[in-house]
């Protein structure tokens, strides 16, 4: 790793996304917002607390997505969120544990990953041998984890009715609004944007969550594609193998007049 | 052996199945708190059983209906709305509903873990199994048995895999949030009360009235975020007048 760059350890890019995880790409989202140069080591290691992404800058390596957030926002003196009052600072908390302690499991876990698997994996262009590992041990060890977390103790209609009602919350939080707390993007937009871009891109046209982002939820879809010509311009070179090459950091700080204008031509 | 609310017009035979009353609060369960405090709220009749029998689904609260079998809290909620007609919320707008949808989902999958399970069964499990009523002869393997359940499931969960400082910061900016929220706010969402203040009352109480007292989460409920102490002795006063016939 080079000294004084953030490297991001995450799973390998696969499929039609720049990441298959929504932790990983809601920590790159982060990143992108924050113009913080960092590059990618896809080999896989997980961290001490057996997941992944994790990061190392120098001698300071953090797990958890959510805690790496904290510590760049602290490291980097990040202002994203600094305009904000209390009020909205609490909300855009509730969303971000809604989405990634509840909806995460109901809709990535159960409707793409279990439901659908065979879709996500040819999506992904998983080999064949790995689907079968997947099928036999991962699939298992997601039911467990759905089991203690309580949701998996439902029928598959009852998490799906749990799912929808916390989309169609955001979907109402969100409105008319171009980001999740106003005119300008926050953390919490990369946090809603790491799941749903998933629901949208990476998931099976039968899913009932994509299904619903895409025919009723219209604004949560538009959101998604708002998020991803902002912050991922390079999105199509990047799930074709090309490395990360930080756009944000090397030319000047984006307009936000020119910001304005893509989202109102949206 | 079984308690009667109160308040309440006849509504079919409505029972709570739950475990053992606490000796400072009704119930040590906050979806039992928050279910109890629901049906006081709608104005239903309903009956406790304390045999801590669990449901279908191997959790706590459920209950019966006229004899139909209803799991699941929030379940449970949802079928007494579409049975009596009842809409707390009426008085509240999209937006506003959507807000305290996410506040729900925040204490219930979140929250609950860092400060229910993480105080109780993590930091203090002696005074809990106390409280839960486990006889002297039980404590001793009911400690192991339940401190690896609890170990297990805050690993699967994922915030068990943190250590106790930054677990204590996650619950705390969870707090933090409804405290900020609620601010001085008579209810919840304003001035009249909704469905909402049902889960609100059924956190914080149990973290302001039912903790081992030297514990770092009273502490917090009680003087750093007080505005959330205030809230649950009004809703107390308001919904639990029979409060102290309530306890063990």
């Amino acid at each position: 790793p080079q000294p004084g760059v953030v490297t991001v350890h995450e799973i390998p890019r696969r499929g039609p996304i720049p990441s298959f995880s929504p932790f990983a790409l809601k920590l790159e989202t982060f990143l992108r917002m924050a113009k913080i140069p960092y590059q990618v080591d896809h080999s896989d290691k997980v961290s001490k607390k057996g997941k992944i992404p994790w990061i190392e800058l120098d001698e300071d390596v953090i797990s958890d997505s959510t805690f790496c957030i904290e510590y760049l926002i602290k490291k980097f003196a990040v202002r994203l969120d600094n305009h904000l009052c209390e009020e909205d600072k609490a909300i855009a908390r509730c969303m971000w544990k809604m989405i990634e302690e509840n909806t995460f499991w109901a809709t990535v876990v159960q409707d793409r990953t279990i439901n659908h698997i065979d879709e996500f994996m040819k999506i992904c262009k998983v080999p064949f041998v790995t689907v079968v590992l997947i099928k036999l041990i991962s699939v298992p060890r997601l039911k467990k984890l759905m089991y203690s977390h309580g949701i998996g103790r439902h029928s598959q209609e009852e998490i799906r009715h749990i799912g929808q009602q916390d989309l169609q919350a955001i979907s109402t939080i969100l409105g008319t609004k171009p980001f999740f707390l106003g005119d300008s993007a926050t953390t919490v937009d990369a946090v809603i944007f790491g799941l749903l871009a998933n629901l949208t891109h990476c998931i099976s046209e039968e899913a009932w969550s994509y299904k619903l982002l895409k025919n009723d939820l219209k604004n949560l879809d538009d959101f998604v594609e708002r998020m991803k010509d902002i912050y991922w311009p390079d999105w199509n070179e990047l799930i074709e193998g090309k490395p990360n090459t930080n756009i944000f950091c090397s030319q000047d700080s984006i307009d936000p007049d020119a910001v304005m204008d893509m989202c109102n031509e949206l | 052996l079984s308690n009667t609310s109160i308040m309440g017009s006849e509504a079919g035979n409505i029972v709570v199945y739950q475990t053992k009353k606490g000796t400072m609060i009704p119930t040590l369960s906050p979806f039992v708190l928050k279910l109890e405090t629901y049906l006081r709220m709608a104005d239903l009749k309903y009956e406790n059983n304390h045999s801590g029998k669990a449901s279908k689904k191997g959790k706590i609260p459920w209950m019966t209906v006229d004899g139909k079998e209803i799991a699941d809290s929030a379940f449970c909620i949802q079928y007494l709305n579409k049975k009596y007609n009842i809409d707390l919320d009426q008085h509240l707008d999209d937006t506003q509903k959507a807000t305290a949808h996410a506040y729900i989902r925040m204490l219930e999958e979140n929250t609950f873990w860092g400060a229910l399970v993480q105080v109780r069964a993590m930091e203090d499990l002696p005074w809990t199994l106390n409280e839960f009523g486990v006889p002297k002869l039980g404590k001793i393997p009911a400690k192991l048995i339940f401190k690896r359940k609890a170990t297990n499931a805050m690993w699967n969960h994922g915030i068990g895999r943190h250590s106790q400082e930054e677990i204590h910061t996650i619950t705390t900016n969870d707090i933090r949030a409804c405290s900020m929220f609620l601010g001085d706010k008579k209810f919840f969402m304003g001035d009249q009360p909704s469905a909402v203040d049902a889960v609100i009352f059924g956190f914080f109480a149990e973290m302001a009235y039912a903790m081992p007292p030297d514990s770092w989460l009273p502490r917090l409920i009680n003087d750093e975020y007080s505005n959330l102490r205030a809230y649950c002795d009004r809703m107390k006063e308001k919904y639990w007048p029979d409060w102290d016939s309530k306890l063990r």
